[in-house]
């Protein structure tokens, strides 16, 4: 059995032993859980589904209890880019809470996974009858908000090599576990740049033993060697996101 | 869609391209190779990297070479073309073409072989049909 084997069979063991919840609702007062709870059905999230159209109608957000779904920017040429990414910390959707019904990007699941999902009409509702459920998805539309401004910035001034670094670490703490199942062909629309781009920087970071990255499915073998290769972006993500968790209140107090 | 894979190759390394990418054709292909090698020029050249040591080796679905892109082609679209390059390319272009033909021939022949086999194979269990159930 090779290393990355190795690495591969815990990744499934924490997969396994990862907590099929999503971290928004888990922060939601019980009252608001209550509110919402009667009209959340569970349902599968499969690869290439297309949750909501760019500028089509919000009829349904969705809680991801795992996987990941891209915020994607789709040009008139066909090229695409990612502008955020919404996991098991956050939902899809959920800017029908601010009175927007429209969404902006196409939301598509790259990595299929199980979700919570609430008709857009029933989840306003509750958000009216309840400051705590709105403040908190206010919160969290900051977040995917970050996310695009950091990642314009980030597209414009990074690597390629650094952004795929980041990229994986991000779908990392989404997704738990050590390896992450995607294609290079989408990895590379997600960072808007050609596949054989890809597969040079992927080479790159294997030969630094950072990484494994085979037929579709990539290894984090040395995980701080990875966060050595990224950019910035992905530490002011990842704390922006995890205060926008915390306790109500706890970012005045 | 036929199946293409971009391999990598500086100087003795390759860096072979194991998922590959399906595109209509040969010319979607060349010009796959080509965006790709636009976008390389400047990774490279932010490592500290020669581009002119690379090039692209585009291989179909059973691993046999289509065509050698070098990154250094790149440059020609902005130079003014001398005739020497144009006929060049367009030689490129005629044997790239030619030897699409010769493998679409090649199967087509794969093709009609397998066929006449299994006519042949179908005649003969008919034939030992008849002469099982000589009442039938």
């Amino acid at each position: 059995m090779s290393d990355a084997d190795r690495m591969i069979d815990r990744g499934a063991a924490a997969r396994l032993a990862q907590p099929r919840t999503n971290r928004l609702l888990d922060r939601l007062h019980p009252e608001d859980l209550a509110r919402l709870k009667p009209h959340l059905k569970p349902m599968e999230m499969r690869r290439g589904d297309v949750l909501h159209e760019a500028r089509g109608a919000i009829g349904r957000v969705y809680f991801p209890l795992g996987g990941m779904v891209s915020l994607i920017a789709v040009m008139q040429t066909g090229e695409m880019i990612e502008t955020a990414a919404i996991g098991r910390d956050g939902a899809v959707g959920a800017a029908v809470a601010s009175d927007l019904w429209r969404s902006f990007s196409q939301a598509v699941v790259q990595i299929p996974g199980p979700a919570l999902q609430i008709g857009a009409a029933d989840f306003v509702h509750a958000c009216r009858a309840s400051p705590g459920l709105t403040a908190l998805m206010s919160r969290h539309q900051a977040v995917v908000l970050l996310q695009a401004q950091q990642n314009s910035a980030c597209h414009a001034l990074h690597s390629i090599e650094m952004r795929l670094a980041r990229w994986m670490l991000q779908a990392q703490d989404m997704l738990g576990g050590s390896t992450i199942e995607l294609t290079q062909e989408s990895l590379a629309q997600m960072l808007g740049v050609q596949r054989t781009s890809v597969s040079l920087c992927a080479h790159a970071l294997q030969r630094q033993g950072l990484i494994d990255y085979a037929r579709g499915r990539i290894a984090i073998l040395d995980r701080a060697g990875l966060e050595h290769c990224a950019c910035e972006c992905y530490a002011t993500i990842r704390s922006e996101t995890e205060e926008a968790l915390a306790p109500l209140g706890a970012a005045a107090m | 869609m036929p199946h293409f894979r971009f391999h990598l190759r500086r100087r003795g390394e390759l860096i072979a391209d194991d998922e590959g990418a399906e595109l209509p054709h040969l010319e979607a292909a060349y010009l796959q190779a080509f965006d790709s090698a636009e976008e390389l020029w400047p990774m490279l050249l932010a490592k500290r990297e020669d581009p002119i040591a690379y090039s692209f080796e585009v291989v179909d679905a059973r691993g046999r070479l289509l065509f050698v892109l070098p990154l250094a082609e790149v440059l020609e679209t902005a130079r003014k073309r001398s005739p020497r390059v144009e006929a060049l390319a367009e030689g490129a272009m005629t044997s790239t073409l030619l030897a699409r033909g010769e493998s679409l021939r090649t199967s087509l022949v794969d093709q009609i072989a397998i066929a006449r086999r299994t006519v042949g194979e179908t005649r003969a269990l008919l034939n030992n049909l008849g002469k099982r159930e000589p009442g039938a």
